[in-house]
């Protein structure tokens, strides 16, 4: 008899510590890459970079292409979004410039052998979310 | 010449006696039947008593007797009549030879008899409302069990909701909000509903502990007995045979008040 009572207030207890843990602790949410918090894996990362010639209003200029690969996978649906390009880039990138998870930024002018850093953030309807800064070195 | 007539005269005798044998016998003759019928001097008394199926009597203090009816001689008869539960009645009837009467009578019921129903029936409301009155509780604990426990529940599926939200929501804003406002708010109701069926469970494993150790109680009552004094104030009025006939038995009461 005291082993069944002991029981049953072992797994009475054992509900209650059980049902303490059912709510959701704030701080922990940082996996969806549309949050600001987010914590993850980088959404942004370089895939490939190439540095040409070009003719940008009658000079020629070195300019540097970075190719960047959008992590659509960890999105939890398939959605359109936009890119904030940062400095030097300063261009906001819609998901449809995006192709196969692929966006390129160009950098003008740039000078052979200097890094180049560009923070992307993820952005939709206004807001952003995840944030990584992707580099490449000019050529 | 004398010879002669006394002889006449002891004829004469002779027959005057004869003539008066034969009158007093044809007198006897005549009044027999009605000798016969007043020497008995008889009457049925038939007894409509309420209750009608056990009540035993004691005819003039001396014989006690279980039958609906008895033969009696004419005259002035005392009775005492009980039965269980009730109180006993003394009463005298005038039997009347060649007749048949009825003694109609209720008998009251005994004031042990009302004490002891009242007391039982106080015995059973009590322990009526001793069992029934955790049970009740119980199952008001219960239910208030089964409903914090689906609020608790809904409360679970609001905040699952949400996680599945976050995870799938490509709305910044939305998430911000998710996080800052919605999730805290449904946390605390969640914290609410938790606190509630931690109470009412507690209730409910109170109410059935007290339901088990007050019905454990409950079945050492002692149910109150009846004594039925009436009883053995009847059986101590009369020499009573026992199913064997030879028994003797007898009441004695004494009278304490005096």
């Amino acid at each position: 008899m005291i082993n069944g009572r002991a029981f049953l207030a072992l797994g009475i207890a054992v509900s209650f510590m059980a049902c303490k843990k059912d709510g959701i602790e704030v701080a922990d949410l940082t996996s969806n890459p549309f949050d600001a918090d987010y914590e993850g894996t980088a959404v942004f990362t370089h895939e490939d970079d190439t540095t040409t010639v070009e003719s940008v209003g009658g000079a020629p200029m070195r300019v540097l292409t970075v190719e960047v690969r959008v992590h659509e996978e960890l999105f939890g649906r398939p959605t359109t979004y936009q890119v904030q390009a940062g400095a030097p880039v300063n261009e906001m990138i819609p998901s449809n410039d995006v192709e196969n998870g692929i966006l390129r930024l160009r950098i003008l002018n740039t000078t052979p052998g200097q890094q180049y850093c560009t923070q992307l953030r993820l952005g939709n309807s206004g807001a952003y979310g995840a944030s990584n800064t992707v580099c490449a070195t000019a050529e | 010449m004398n010879g002669a007539m006394e002889w006449s005269t002891r004829g004469e005798a002779l027959m005057h006696l004869r003539s008066m044998k034969s009158i007093a016998l044809g007198l006897a003759l005549w009044l027999a039947p009605w000798i016969a019928t007043t020497a008995q001097q008889t009457g049925i008394l038939r007894f409509v008593v309420d209750p009608g199926h056990d009540f035993s009597f004691i005819v003039d203090k001396t014989h006690r007797l279980q039958q609906r009816e008895i033969t009696l001689t004419e005259g002035l008869h005392h009775f005492s009549v009980w039965a269980p539960t009730r109180s006993i009645v003394d009463t005298s009837v005038f039997v009347v030879a060649g007749h048949t009467s009825d003694l109609v009578m209720k008998l009251p019921l005994s004031s042990e008899f009302v004490a002891y129903r009242k007391e039982l029936s106080a015995y059973q409301v009590r322990k009526r409302w001793t069992i029934a009155a955790p049970l009740i509780a119980l199952a008001g604990s219960l239910t208030w069990t089964g409903i914090a426990w689906g609020k608790y529940a809904d409360a679970k599926d609001v905040l699952e909701a949400d996680r599945v939200n976050y995870a799938i929501n490509v709305d910044p804003a939305a998430i911000a909000a998710l996080k800052s406002s919605t999730i805290p708010l449904h946390n605390d109701e969640l914290k609410q509903a938790r606190t509630k069926l931690m109470a009412a469970t507690g209730l409910s494993v109170a109410s059935a502990v007290a339901t088990y150790l007050l019905a454990k109680r409950t079945s050492t009552w002692q149910v109150p007995l009846f004594e039925d004094e009436q009883k053995v104030k009847f059986d101590g009025m009369a020499w009573v045979p026992d199913p064997h006939g030879n028994v003797f038995m007898a009441g004695l009461i004494i009278n304490l008040t005096r």
